[in-house]
């Protein structure tokens, strides 16, 4: 039972981390390791480096995102991530129905008691 | 979904790279077990179509699945597929193709009795699908998969990713090249060949200089205190250390010359290397013994360096490549402050 719970958890995080990372790089230009450490401060997604290095290289090659390379204050240039035209068209769409499954989810849930 | 599958060819690079080697070896031997009996399904078609199905269906699975995935979730994501042989058909009536009839429908689920080309045993990977160059490559150096040790492109266990030892040593970052090595002057590369040239060369100078005074046999195998306990002919050792160094060398100046992929490039000129400086050391070894001088010394130093030059080689294969990056993108000031 713990396995399918964990598979279940599992498949809900994996559905998200792209909406999580195309909404986090919407708001402000971000650089790799900056958005490990903001992702992986929050304790509901639980998004590792392995997860999200790759999602940004996909990401970047379906021209949802796109990199520019900016000096640092400390150490070497890093790159830095923003949403393109095309992305922020996706993030929308996918806001919209993140909107609506989340409406719906909480309205069958409520009353339901939490651990 | 065969058609959302086969319309992923149109952003699919010229070069398709191993796309799962970030999953644990449990979820992507699923995984493999499920592309093994797509590959086996798709049997009448032409090879290059089936290659095509098979790495878009592999890419389908690596944009689905993560780090963190578990065999469960590989299960579920087959599930949108449907089985293999299913999924198979619906490929082939979609090309107009008759497929294959399979002695046994229950063969259908994901979970099946027959052996895969890819799997565990004793908790130990296996990998038994010919290797390409292109698997080689992401399988050695990955810099996103934070996994050092990832399954081997061919046979039992594992084979280190150069790329996550480079990240975890801060040498580099997971997302430094856009394309690994993408960014990499030709020159550079040349240069880098001249290592595992070189190092075959030297086979050969000492074959030259040393050949007729070697006793007629030389050791084939060192036990693990560095002494020998089998021999084979002197022609042979030469034989066999040219042929180990020679082949990956010849096989990364085709690679080189024939403009393939910077990846495959720096890959096969690491493979090379590692394998010169194996050839090369294991005769120079023997001629030493041949000689009479003491060589128990040689093994681990032999070692070490078989697996520090690829690391190194691409290593800086990569920190070349992202300093081009830079002399592209940054103001020519902040360049000189990077110096």
């Amino acid at each position: 039972m713990a396995t399918e719970k964990d598979s279940w958890v599992s498949q809900i995080r994996k559905g998200v981390v792209e909406i999580a990372i195309l909404g986090m790089v919407s708001r402000h230009e971000m650089y790799g390791s900056q958005i490990v450490s903001a992702l992986s401060d929050r304790p509901g997604l639980a998004i590792s480096a392995g997860t999200i290095y790759p999602l940004l290289a996909r990401l970047k090659k379906a021209g949802l995102i796109e990199s520019v390379w900016r000096e640092s204050p400390v150490g070497p240039p890093r790159k830095y991530y923003t949403l393109t035209a095309s992305g922020f068209g996706e993030l929308a769409e996918m806001a919209t129905a993140w909107d609506g499954v989340s409406r719906d989810i909480d309205a069958v849930l409520e009353g339901i008691e939490r651990d | 979904m065969a058609f959302h599958v086969i319309s992923m060819q149109c952003w699919k690079g010229s070069n398709v790279t191993d796309l799962l080697s970030h999953l644990a070896p449990e979820t992507e031997s699923v995984v493999n077990a499920y592309l093994s009996q797509l590959d086996d399904a798709l049997s009448t078609m032409r090879a290059s179509e089936r290659r095509d199905a098979l790495d878009d269906t592999e890419e389908f699975f690596a944009e689905r699945l993560t780090a963190e995935s578990t065999p469960a979730d590989a299960v579920f994501v087959a599930e949108e597929l449907g089985s293999a042989v299913e999924f198979a058909a619906s490929m082939l009536n979609a090309l107009d193709r008759r497929p294959r009839r399979t002695e046994s429908a229950a063969a259908t689920s994901v979970a099946t009795s027959e052996p895969p080309g890819a799997g565990t045993v004793l908790g130990m990977p296996y990998e038994l699908r010919v290797p390409t160059a292109s698997r080689v490559a992401m399988r050695w150096w990955d810099p996103t998969n934070p996994r050092i040790f990832v399954p081997r492109v061919w046979g039992i266990g594992w084979d280190v990713n150069f790329g996550a030892v480079a990240v975890k040593l801060g040498l580099i970052r997971p997302d430094d090249e856009d394309e690994p090595f993408g960014a990499v002057p030709f020159g550079v590369v040349v240069g880098a060949l001249l290592i595992p040239i070189a190092l075959t060369l030297s086979i050969v100078a000492l074959a030259v200089a040393f050949g007729d005074r070697m006793p007629p046999e030389l050791p084939a195998h060192w036990n693990i205190a560095g002494v020998p306990d089998r021999f084979w002919p002197a022609s042979t050792a030469l034989g066999f250390s040219l042929l180990m160094a020679g082949v990956p060398t010849v096989y990364a100046v085709y690679c080189a010359f024939a403009n393939r992929a910077r990846l495959q490039q720096a890959a096969s000129i690491a493979l090379a290397s590692m394998m010169s400086v194996l050839g090369a050391g294991i005769y120079l070894q023997s001629v030493l013994w041949g000689l009479g001088r003491d060589s128990q010394f040689f093994t681990l130093p032999l070692m070490v360096a078989a697996f520090l030059l690829p690391f190194a080689q691409l290593t800086i294969f990569a920190r070349i490549g992202r300093a081009e990056e830079w002399r592209r993108q940054l103001p020519p000031a902040s360049r000189r402050s990077q110096r």
